[in-house]
């Protein structure tokens, strides 16, 4: 026979109408005789239906103006970057998308069968005396191959596929800006903290690109896990620069951080100062 | 008519435009659920426009394994824990935003009414953050505590006891400022 404790833990699903059916009649039954959770249970639901009174409010129009803004803006930024003639990233990446196999195995081989072609163009490079624009050339593409290869997988639904994708990032030589936000994409939303951990040692590869920095003082805020807050921690002392050193200071001050992480925060202030 | 998922998947495939259907469906949900969390207008119309922006931004990370509302939701809820988070860092407090006047709630003809909706606002703002937000989403949003649960990165438990003790607070901090608990 469940106590009262276990009746009150029921209360709001009872309330809201999410309660398991065959436990109805066992609640009813259970505030007919008990006083203490009868009353409990009628102040809750009082308060539920006033909660009900209050009207929806309606936004001023700007709320609209300013999202048509934002929109019309995004897309002319997407149309510009259409017109650009040398690389569409995005039409690239789908194409390739749509050859990558599923399987394991047959990625494996791909994988290899890159690495041998990489190997063969670079041998017959190496002794073919044209020049060293052809070279130049060729690792640029390798660098493109190797960016879109990354991006991909770092937006398969495995956390392996995932973690790969970083490790084949990190051997991008400039990354551009795509590979870099969805290296922050994934630092700051990915389900699987040892995917964001991964990410957090790439992003520290890249940290002297242009908003990388930024986005990884940004990035220590959005951050729940311990073990991913110790690890930016680490990496923005690493930088050792006055910006990184306030964004820890102020990390310190968060509310309901973690105390572990915040005496870490702290001895890492300590050591900087 | 189309569903929230397939006009997100083609604002995914470069349709920008469909995102306009989506703001149109949500917007004002989400000015609400901002409004109630922070009882300030204008916070409330920029977290909206954040919201849409991010998404915006991330729409590539959109898989509808939880459907789009879930997801819009989990960006308003980060939306929301930034907004707190610079609040802090300008070291304002919730608390003042509350004394503001709220032209939202003034029209003359409905005093009283809209007294009471007044107080239930300021009520609202004294909860914590957490619990404010899980009756929200639940009152006034509909979502089944696993949903909940998933937008704010607990349990589903936690979810629960959180709505509870909301309630019973909110009773007692509501009646505290219509002056029926000394009545």
């Amino acid at each position: 026979m469940p106590d009262c404790k276990e009746y009150k833990s029921l209360f709001t699903e009872y309330i809201t109408g999410q309660i398991a059916p065959q436990l109805i009649t066992g609640m009813e039954h259970h505030i007919e005789n008990c006083p203490v959770c009868r009353h409990e249970l009628e102040v809750m639901q009082a308060m539920w239906h006033t909660l009900a009174q209050a009207p929806e409010q309606e936004p001023t129009p700007a709320v609209r103006d300013r999202f048509y803004s934002m929109l019309h803006a995004e897309k002319k930024k997407t149309q510009t970057q259409k017109k650009l003639p040398l690389f569409r990233a995005h039409e690239f990446f789908s194409m390739l998308a749509g050859w990558w196999p599923r399987r394991p195995a047959i990625q494996f081989a791909v994988a290899v069968m890159m690495l041998l072609l990489g190997l063969f163009i670079g041998r017959r490079s190496a002794t073919d005396p044209l020049n060293n624009d052809r070279l130049a050339a060729l690792q640029q593409q390798l660098n493109v191959i190797q960016q879109a290869n990354s991006m991909l997988l770092l937006q398969q639904p495995g956390s392996f596929e995932r973690l790969t994708g970083i490790a084949s990032s990190t051997q991008v030589a400039n990354p551009d800006t795509d590979l870099l936000n969805t290296l922050f994409t994934t630092l700051n939303n990915d389900a699987n903290v040892n995917v964001r951990l991964a990410a957090v040692d790439a992003l520290f590869l890249f940290s002297s690109q242009p908003g990388v920095r930024e986005k990884l003082i940004d990035s220590l805020a959005e951050q729940t896990s311990p073990l991913v807050q110790i690890a930016l921690v680490d990496l923005l002392a690493q930088l050792k620069e006055k910006q990184a050193l306030e964004a820890l200071k102020r990390f310190i001050d968060t509310q309901d951080l973690n105390a572990d992480v915040k005496n870490y925060t702290k001895e890492k202030v300590q050591t900087l100062l | 008519m189309l569903t929230d998922h397939n006009i997100m998947l083609a604002v995914q495939n470069g349709d920008l435009d469909k995102l306009g259907m989506l703001f149109e469906r949500y917007h004002k949900q989400l000015y609400n659920f901002f409004l109630k969390q922070t009882g300030d207008i204008h916070a409330s119309e920029d977290l909206v426009q954040d919201v849409f922006v991010r998404i915006l931004n991330y729409r590539n990370t959109y898989r509808g394994d939880s459907g789009f509302v879930s997801w819009m939701f989990s960006i308003a809820h980060n939306s929301r824990c930034d907004f707190y988070r610079k609040q802090k860092h300008r070291g304002e407090s919730l608390e003042l935003v509350n004394d503001m006047p709220d032209a939202a709630f003034t029209p003359e003809d409905q005093a009283i009414r809209d007294n009471h909706n007044s107080l239930l606002q300021q009520a609202l703002l004294r909860l914590t953050d957490e619990k404010r937000q899980a009756l929200v989403l639940s009152r006034y949003h509909n979502m089944k505590y696993e949903e909940i649960a998933q937008i704010t990165g607990c349990r589903v438990g936690t979810v629960k006891a959180r709505v509870h003790r909301a309630l019973l607070e909110l009773t007692h901090i509501y009646k505290e400022l219509t002056g029926e608990s000394h009545a």
